[in-house]
């Protein structure tokens, strides 16, 4: 139920976040994909404690996207993880990386 | 009875109003520049529409057919939105966003948990706005 209230909320705040964070490079309907898309990845949670705890977090992210604390350029990673690079898979990659 | 007492006192102010002044148009109307040709702005603050149990039923079926996760071809006013149209929790959220948005009120929580078809919506919103007719 709670989960219902704050996507009302986060819903009914997505046109300010959309036109707000400079994300008019793709239509608002598709954005609010986007964000359903978010709700949709924890779906198979049950745990209430768990719930509450993302409830939460959804309430001080949407606060933090009314007061602008957020740059466009943080929300576009967190959503389309659009400038980090990719993990290095294969061996000869990871040798070069310096990673291990 | 008292809304309809009212409103007949209203009606006959406003008419004998009207024949009393010699200005018949009393609106809030800024005069704006725009070019060289004066355009003129009416701002109009008026009720909603009335409905009728018809037009009530003609928007509410335009607003979901409107709705892109509805096929309009399986829309009836008696399909059920997670069975036969294959609504999740959250596009019935949507829905019930939609409506609230259309006829200008808020629907609480709890009734809106209750909505399983659009002739539930059809029934509220006739309940809550007074459609008899």
């Amino acid at each position: 139920m709670s989960v219902l209230q704050v996507y009302k909320e986060f819903q009914r705040l997505t046109p300010k976040f959309w036109w707000d964070f400079g994300l008019h490079d793709m239509p608002l309907g598709v954005f609010r994909a986007v964000i359903k898309k978010q709700f949709t990845k924890n779906g198979h949670l049950t745990d209430v404690r768990v719930v509450d705890r993302l409830v939460g977090e959804t309430n001080m992210h949407m606060e933090s996207i009314r007061m602008a604390y957020y740059n466009p350029d943080h929300v576009r990673n967190y959503l389309f993880a659009e400038n980090v690079e990719a993990k290095p898979k294969d061996f000869l990659s990871k040798f070069l990386n310096g990673k291990e | 009875m008292l809304r309809v007492a009212v409103s007949a006192a209203l009606r006959t102010a406003s008419t004998r109003l009207l024949s009393n002044s010699t200005v018949q148009t009393r609106v809030f109307a800024p005069m704006i520049v725009s070019g060289s040709k004066p355009t003129l702005q009416i701002r109009q603050y008026s009720a909603k529409a009335p409905l009728t149990k018809k037009t009530l039923e003609e928007r509410i079926v335009l607003v979901l057919s409107l709705y892109d996760k509805i096929d309009a071809k399986k829309l009836t006013m008696d399909s059920d939105f997670t069975k036969d149209l294959g609504l999740d929790s959250l596009d019935h959220v949507e829905v019930v966003m939609a409506m609230e948005e259309e006829f200008g009120f808020e629907i609480p929580d709890g009734d809106a948990d209750r909505f399983k078809t659009p002739r539930d919506i059809f029934q509220y919103i006739a309940d809550k706005e007074d459609v008899f007719e």
